[in-house]
């Protein structure tokens, strides 16, 4: 048993045994429908506050199951959280009770029962990953305080929320803690968690036992089981409901028998699960016959395949040690030599990571590197905001790459998955460091050969280095389906038996320690000309040699190329099927998109395939165009070009025309005379109802790309862009939907436009708190405030927003903006301006700002 | 998709479980929610709208639909039903169950895959998330819609008439009652749904309604009644086009 390394306090021998996979442990049966058959639910307003006011009743529904085989009785206090106790309880009281009430039927083991907290966690929701851990940790500090001999989190359908329970159970209780989770139709949580991916993660953290609960009836988790148990390190629990439910005069009833549970659960018995019980619909009956059904039998041990998985919330990737396929790692999201992604990080725009990170995935990266590394931020707070964004908008598992251990360590710690941490290395000080790390939070971790001598030009000795991190690693319980190791390359251009030393090193880490290997492909050409021709060749070869697990740049056309090819010669692409739908058409896809590669980034269509036609594209723009300014009058078509862009919403023509016109014509005129008076015009059209708000979007999206081409330039070349004499430079505006409304489409929409009029935009995002606007109006000196709401529920706190406001910072306008209001409700709550749409915003923020 | 049960018991009963509703997007819809007036749609924004539209319809639409009988009791100010523990108050939602013997309440949601989606897309584009905000909006309508149509059949095999979808905060009818609607569903169990301390549900595109069965037909459209509650009827985008945003068809 791999599960933990604290100091665990298992009652007694049996327990022990069951824990070792060599006893049943029967657990109890539904309290809800024991509840319902009492007529007990409904009398409070929590179930969990019934084990205080009828003590009698719940000790005798946890005796039932005690007489029936129960041997762990599960406290009833799934819902006892701060949140849902209100403080009419406190935590404590209710877990007391509740324990006493488990062991005064006799109990054998008790388990403090810990359910979701009830509210969605970020970024879905507003429960920081830190406040749900706080009020998980303090159930299970009340449920060992209570007595418990086992804590059960259990019924979660968010992997995150999850591992926060788990988290909390394992840093600050010595008890075992078994978790599950509970799955649909689709054998998927809400959130889109499979069980192979929960498996993969929680398994890892530190719990005694992992399974399933509720979800569906036994028969339907039989695949289920067999996927925990093919990634599972620890003992297997399933409490499945008593079938699908029904509605039967108004009621929802469960209509499996007993016997047929029984039956149903020894397929799950036989995958392994030796820890049982029931959810929905079952009784003490159930659990009879449960218990009955295994007398006598022995557990059988679950089988575990041997795979280095990495996983998302989502999806899981998953390489089996026995088999041998390409996997792409994409390397984009890295400010080195990335000057456009250094920008966003430093200026907080994840966006355009996210952009990035969906171009690779489109073009077949499976994992995600992820670095933040710049000289002059806050690394752990960026990277954790980074992996975040790219979490909550795509699926595609990351691989945590810093040099900082606390960097590291906070971005994975709330992550919803098992990542790749990148990288450990053979020095002591990063192997004291890193691996720790790994263990606690379940991860993968990439081990570097190199130590504190450098990087060894022998492959024997990066094969030492590697098998070291192995050793090392193993001490603390990680294992060969934990560690990838990269024998780094470096460039053939001045060490040129570099690249058979390498190739042979992977052949080592391969042959002699079983483990999956990675490597950064492109340095093999570094300083060498038409670097693409050497670094697909060398992937081909390094895949020969045993390669995995390649970190490349997936955009480019011939490392894509040598990946599909590898795919098919791997046989990972069945019936070359892939291949052939992608390269069928090639040549005409190609002279295709060497037209309209610029448009299809405009519109986001992603695939090689659907360019549009020529012709589409000339006919775009039919509206009359702006006359060109006269000190762009040498260079008319490209003038025309960037307004043109801009009228018709076409990003790239407008920055390739800006980089060039930025080369010869003054900063101040590029945006006076072309880029604000063409935005000026868009809001004419979008007024007179010519233009509707996606093309006014999409206009200002390429004016963006315009202004965006300028703040580069500016930055590269140290010209500060108040002095370029841009008019509404660094006029902050604050802008929030107001506390309690989560809708913010609008709000974006007006922050888009002011950007681009070269506002300081302070968005501070939607249900926001007047205090928070306040502090932001005064530390940003801000003199205009825009407000959204959309709902009628909630334009009473954007009055009150305004009276704090008004009270506090009496000089401060404010605007306010959303369905529901008039220019009348405007004014009668208090606010300066009523804008109708985001052009109305820019002509205030024009009057207000000057 | 669970096949319908029908008038097996003493009333209608559809399944408990989790329905798969197929729709698809009316683009028309979806425009309109942006404001569109006719105007020349260019052929690269034409284009984003069909990738955009092709990616929401990958969204599975899940549903929950229950029949309660609502018990009959004048001298109360609510509406209440049996087996459940939601009361309605308002005029409002009284003028839409006059008469009526029993409420379907439903809720179809497009689930967290769209919340990721529309996030995803205003990360790439602010047009892009536009155009998939407003798809996923008139998704998750035409599931209504679909759904309600279920409904209807499912209770006229009980020799029953159905009106109109309601929503909480439509009208007088408060947020309030989401939770308890909620928990009359179970949905947050079967399929997830959160809600927010203000009342709002997330995923974002979700929507919880009450359906009014009646034993007899019902008698004059209540369309231009429908419009006169509405908080936002002077500003209706869907109004000015002519039409009405409870009467699609």
């Amino acid at each position: 048993m791999t599960s933990n390394d604290r100091d665990l306090l298992i009652k007694d021998e049996y327990l022990k045994r069951a824990l070792s996979y060599e006893e049943f442990l029967i657990f109890d049966g539904a309290m809800g429908t024991m509840l319902q058959r009492l007529n007990l639910d409904g009398i409070e307003e929590l179930p969990e506050i019934l084990s205080i006011t009828h003590p009698e009743e719940i000790e005798a529904i946890h005796r039932s199951y005690v007489e029936a085989g129960s041997q762990v009785i599960t406290t009833n206090t799934f819902g006892a959280n701060r949140l849902k106790l209100k403080g009419v309880f406190s935590v404590s009281e209710v877990y007391a009770a509740a324990a006493s009430c488990a062991r005064c039927a006799g109990a054998r083991y008790v388990a403090g029962d810990i359910g979701p907290t009830g509210a969605l966690l970020e970024p879905l929701g507003t429960l920081s990953f830190d406040d749900a851990y706080e009020i998980f940790k303090e159930q299970a500090l009340a449920a060992e305080a209570a007595g418990c001999d086992i804590i059960a989190i259990e019924t979660f359908a968010d992997l995150r929320e999850a591992k926060a329970a788990v988290l909390a159970a394992v840093e600050n209780t010595s008890l075992p803690v078994f978790a599950t989770m509970t799955f649909g139709n689709d054998m998927r949580t809400f959130l889109g968690t499979t069980p192979t991916i929960a498996s993969s993660l929680l398994s890892r953290l530190g719990v005694s036992a992992f399974g399933i609960n509720c979800s569906l009836g036994p028969a339907q988790l039989t695949g289920a089981i067999k996927d925990v148990a093919s990634t599972s390190y620890v003992p297997i629990i399933v409490q499945p409901n008593a079938g699908l439910p029904k509605i039967v005069d108004g009621q929802t009833i469960y209509d499996m028998n007993a016997s047929d549970f029984a039956k149903e659960m020894l397929p799950l018995v036989d995958s392994g699960a030796n820890i049982i019980g029931g959810c929905c619909g079952t009784t003490p009956e159930f659990i009879a016959q449960l218990a009955q059904s295994v007398k006598g039998r022995k557990p059988a041990e679950p089988v575990r395949k041997d795979s280095f998985i990495v996983t998302s919330a989502q999806e899981a990737i998953v390489l089996p040690s026995d088999t041998h396929h390409i996997t792409v790692i994409g390397e984009r999201i890295n400010p080195t030599g990335n000057k456009p992604m250094a920008r966003a990080l430093r200026e907080k725009e994840y966006d355009f990571v996210v952009s990035e990170a969906l171009d690779q995935v489109r073009a077949g990266a499976k994992i995600l590197d992820v670095n933040v590394g710049l000289p002059d931020i806050d690394e752990a707070q960026t990277l954790s905001d980074v992996v975040e964004a790219l979490s909550s908008t795509l699926t595609a598992p990351l691989q945590i790459d810093s040099s900082d251990p606390e960097a590291i360590e906070q971005a994975v710690r709330s992550y919803p998955g098992r990542p790749i941490i990148n990288s450990v290395n053979g020095k002591q000080s990063s192997l004291d460091a890193i691996l720790p790390i790994a263990k606690k939070y379940g991860c993968a971790v990439l081990g570097l050969t190199l130590d504190e001598g450098g990087i060894p030009n022998d492959p024997d000795k990066r094969h030492e280095i590697a098998k070291r991190i192995l050793d090392e690693a193993e001490k603390i319980g990680l294992g060969k389906n934990d560690i990838a190791i990269d024998c780094l390359v470096m460039t053939v251009a001045t060490n040129q038996s570099e690249a058979a030393a390498l190739l042979q090193a992977i052949r080592l880490v391969k042959e002699h320690l079983g483990l999956k290997t990675v490597l950064g492909v492109s340095n093999i050409s570094f300083g060498m000309p038409h670097r693409e021709i050497i670094n697909a060749a060398f992937l081909a070869a390094a895949f020969g040699a045993g390669l995995d697990m390649p970190i490349i740049n997936p955009l480019s056309a011939s490392y894509r190329q040598c990946v599909d090819v590898l795919s098919v010669i791997s046989g990972q692409d069945k019936g070359s099927v892939e291949y052939i739908e992608k390269y069928s058409n090639y040549e005409e896809i190609c002279a295709n998109r060497q037209v309209n590669m610029a448009d299809m980034k405009d519109s986001g269509a992603s695939s090689i395939s659907q360019a549009p036609s020529a012709n589409q594209i000339s006919s775009a723009n039919q509206q009359a165009p702006l006359p060109i300014p006269k000190s762009f009058s040498d260079v008319p078509e490209l003038a025309n070009t960037a307004i043109e862009g801009i009228l018709s919403g076409r990003k790239s023509p407008v920055g390739n025309a800006i980089k060039e016109l930025i080369e010869t014509h003054d900063i101040v005129d590029i945006i006076d005379c072309l880029l604000i008076p063409s935005l000026d015009e868009v809001g004419i059209r979008y007024d007179r109802g010519e233009y509707f708000l996606p093309q006014l979007m999409s206009s200002a999206e390429a004016a963006k790309a315009g202004f965006d081409v300028i703040r580069n330039y500016t930055a590269t070349n140290g010209i500060s862009l108040s002095k370029t004499g841009e008019k509404a430079s660094s006029q902050p505006v604050v802008l929030a939907t107001v506390e309690g409304d989560i809708h913010d489409i609008g709000k974006n929409i007006v922050a888009m436009l002011l950007d681009n009029y070269g506002y300081e935009v302070i968005d501070l995002g939607r249900d926001v708190k007047a205090e928070k606007i306040i502090e932001a109006l005064k530390e940003h000196s801000a003199k205009l405030l825009g407000l959204s709401a959309l709902m009628t529920t909630t334009v009473g706190a954007m009055r009150k927003t305004i009276e704090k406001v008004n009270a506090e910072l009496p000089d401060v306008k404010i605007m306010v903006g959303g369905a529901v209001l008039t220019p009348e409700y405007a004014e009668s709550i208090g606010a300066d301006f009523y804008a109708k749409d985001a052009t109305a915003s820019a002509r205030i923020a024009a009057d207000c700002c000057g | 998709m669970p096949p319908f049960t029908g008038n097996v018991y003493s009333e209608p009963s559809l399944p408990a479980n989790v329905l798969e509703i197929q729709a698809s997007i009316d683009i028309d819809e979806a425009l309109s929610y942006l404001g569109y007036k006719g105007q020349r749609l260019d052929p690269l924004l034409s284009e984003t709208l069909d990738s955009v539209k092709a990616e929401v319809e990958n969204l599975p639409i899940k549903a929950l639909s229950r029949y309660f009988p609502i018990i009959d009791n004048p001298q109360k100010d609510s509406i209440d039903f049996k087996n459940c523990s939601l009361d309605l108050k308002g005029r409002d939602i009284r003028t839409h169950l006059k008469d009526a013997i029993g409420a379907y309440l439903v809720i179809i949601t497009l689930g967290y895959d769209s919340e990721r989606l529309i996030k995803r897309e205003f990360a790439v584009s602010n047009t892009r998330g536009l155009l998939t905000d407003a798809c996923a909006s008139a998704y998750v309508e035409a599931g209504a819609n679909a759904l309600s149509d279920m409904v209807s059949r499912d209770a006229s095999a009980c020799n029953l008439i159905t009106n109109s979808r309601f929503s909480p905060g439509y009208g007088d009818l408060s947020l309030d009652v989401q939770e308890p609607l909620l928990d009359a569903l179970n949905a947050k169990r079967l399929l997830g749904i959160s809600i927010t301390d203000a009342g709002l549900l997330i995923p974002m595109k979700t929507i919880t309604a009450i359906i009014g069965a009646f034993p007899e037909p019902l008698a004059a459209n209540d369309s231009a009644k429908r419009c006169d509650i509405c908080a936002i009827k002077d500003r209706c985008t869907i109004r000015k086009q002519g039409r009405t945003c409870h009467d699609v068809k």
